[in-house]
């Protein structure tokens, strides 16, 4: 594995690669479809991310994404339980609690293909993306989630048979120095003979030969066993932080989304007063007009008595 | 469905050598240009010399770094499991180990055999460490646990790890 040739400034452009690419995809898909954000089909769009990053680990081998992580990747469960419309409507709203007839929806449509946007929840898009998010628990990730889940693999490793040969066939080894050096003269210690607990096998009679052929037999095979458990491990800690990466894209995509679909929805309530105005003030003016026609037709009304009498009483008073 | 994804106890990093534990600090190790994560594969020549690390915490806190290997010599034969390789005591929180003492000088990674794995193990000390410290006898047969048991370090509070085999020789020179 030459993972180690690779500049850190590399590891991190093929990194801000991965993430360009989404928006690029979410751009292309955007306009391209010429659907409302609110109606694309995320699958595609998430199977198009995944496929990308395969095929750069695929030239890459078991390289590294550069993300370090000490802990389990913990999601605030009020988020990942929201879909777009829900979020949409605490916004709107201000509260926080319209979400349970929506969320029960949602569950039923878990195995629908052609789920859109508005109806997936995070939980969804996590799933999709090929990642075990059952295990996600709000509040304090990393201590309750962690011990709980260990102990499980850790019990079945230990039931592994384990082999730790105490006092074999090795000869004491020098304490301190190269470790190198000391396995050299242990095989070659091996390999010289040594009797102090191996017996040698050209003195012994023919049955114990097949005995001890058996043993060794039986060792090479549990050596084998553990070899192949460790080779399944390590790749298994490689898996997990691709998937963690995975994790990590599809929750930044969501909120990508979101935003935008917030954006949108936002845009189109402005627009919807708006229209709504604009036809209030086509009504008023179209109402004004009308009454101005009707008044240039009819004579403006003549003016209140009271002011005519007024006049007369006026010019009739110095007689 | 109840898999741990944690690296450190898939790499049965915790079982062979460390104890479950609640990570409360952050370490960034650097071999050469790359950067350490979990499981990643380091080639010894470019660990000849010490990895770059750099903790967190308060310049108050002082922290112990150990660097061991539990799959010494050989994976399948661990007899000299642990294999310690560095230890640096007294590291001020939010700087790296030169800044700490040395009370075991840095070995590089040397796996005669298999893949092996090669831990830093990062502890915050409850107080100064300084000359209380005693030397182990031998690299070999080292105690993570038993070490930190000694100095009172507690359960660590970050660690990573990465793999090293030997190299074919062809290379070396």
């Amino acid at each position: 594995m030459d993972s180690e040739r690779e500049p850190k400034s590399q590891t991190l452009n093929r990194q801000g690669s991965l993430y360009s690419l989404t928006l690029d995809e979410v751009q292309t898909h955007l306009v391209g479809s010429g659907k409302a954000l609110g109606s694309m089909n995320l699958d595609e769009l998430l199977k198009s991310v995944c496929s990308v990053e395969a095929n750069q680990q695929q030239q890459q081998q078991q390289e590294d994404l550069s993300l370090s992580r000490q802990g389990s990747l913990t999601l605030p469960r009020d988020l990942s339980k929201k879909t777009v419309e829900e979020v949409w409507k605490d916004i709107q709203h201000n509260n926080t609690n319209g979400a349970q007839e929506r969320r029960d929806n949602n569950n039923s449509n878990n195995n629908n293909k052609q789920a859109t946007l508005g109806e997936m929840t995070l939980e969804d898009l996590l799933l999709k993306a090929g990642v075990v998010t059952e295990t996600v628990t709000g509040g304090n990730g990393l201590g309750e989630n962690n011990i709980p889940q260990a102990a499980g693999p850790w019990v079945q490793y230990h039931q592994l048979p384990s082999m730790m040969p105490q006092g074999q066939s090795f000869m004491p080894y020098p304490p301190v120095g190269d470790m190198q050096g000391a396995m050299v003269s242990q095989s070659s210690l091996l390999m010289g003979g040594d009797t102090q607990t191996t017996p040698g096998r050209k003195r012994v009679a023919s049955g114990e030969v097949v005995e001890k052929t058996v043993e060794r037999k039986q060792k090479r095979m549990i050596k084998n066993r553990e070899s192949a458990a460790r080779s399944r491990a390590r790749k298994q800690v490689t898996a997990n932080c691709l998937a963690e990466d995975r994790v990590c894209v599809a929750f930044s995509l969501w909120c990508v989304l979101t935003l935008g679909v917030v954006m949108m929805m936002d845009e189109q309530a402005y627009t919807q007063e708006l229209e709504i105005k604009v036809s209030r003030l086509e009504a008023e003016n179209e109402r004004l007009r009308r009454q101005k026609e009707v008044e240039k037709i009819l004579p403006s009304a003549p003016p209140p008595d009271p002011k005519r009498q007024q006049l007369r009483r006026t010019s009739s008073a110095p007689f | 469905m109840a898999a741990s994804v944690d690296p450190l106890v898939v790499g049965r990093v915790i079982g062979d050598v460390l104890d479950m534990y609640i990570p409360t600090a952050n370490m960034s190790v650097y071999v050469g240009p790359k950067h350490i994560t979990n499981g990643c594969q380091i080639k010894p020549s470019a660990a000849v010399n010490p990895p770059r690390v750099t903790i967190s915490g308060n310049s108050d806190e002082l922290y112990t770094l150990v660097m061991t290997d539990p799959d010494a010599p050989s994976p399948s034969e661990p007899n000299m499991r642990e294999w310690v390789h560095w230890i640096v005591v007294d590291i001020p929180g939010g700087t790296n180990p030169s800044k700490g003492k040395e009370i075991l000088p840095y070995t590089e990674p040397r796996p005669p055999v298999g893949i092996h794995r090669y831990i830093l193990v990062l502890f915050r000390q409850r107080s100064p460490v300084g000359l209380m410290v005693q030397l182990p006898p031998s690299r070999a047969n080292f105690s993570t646990r038993m070490f930190a048991g000694h100095l009172d370090l507690g359960l660590p509070v970050a660690t990573v790890y990465f793999n090293a085999q030997k190299e074919p020789a062809s290379r070396r020179r």
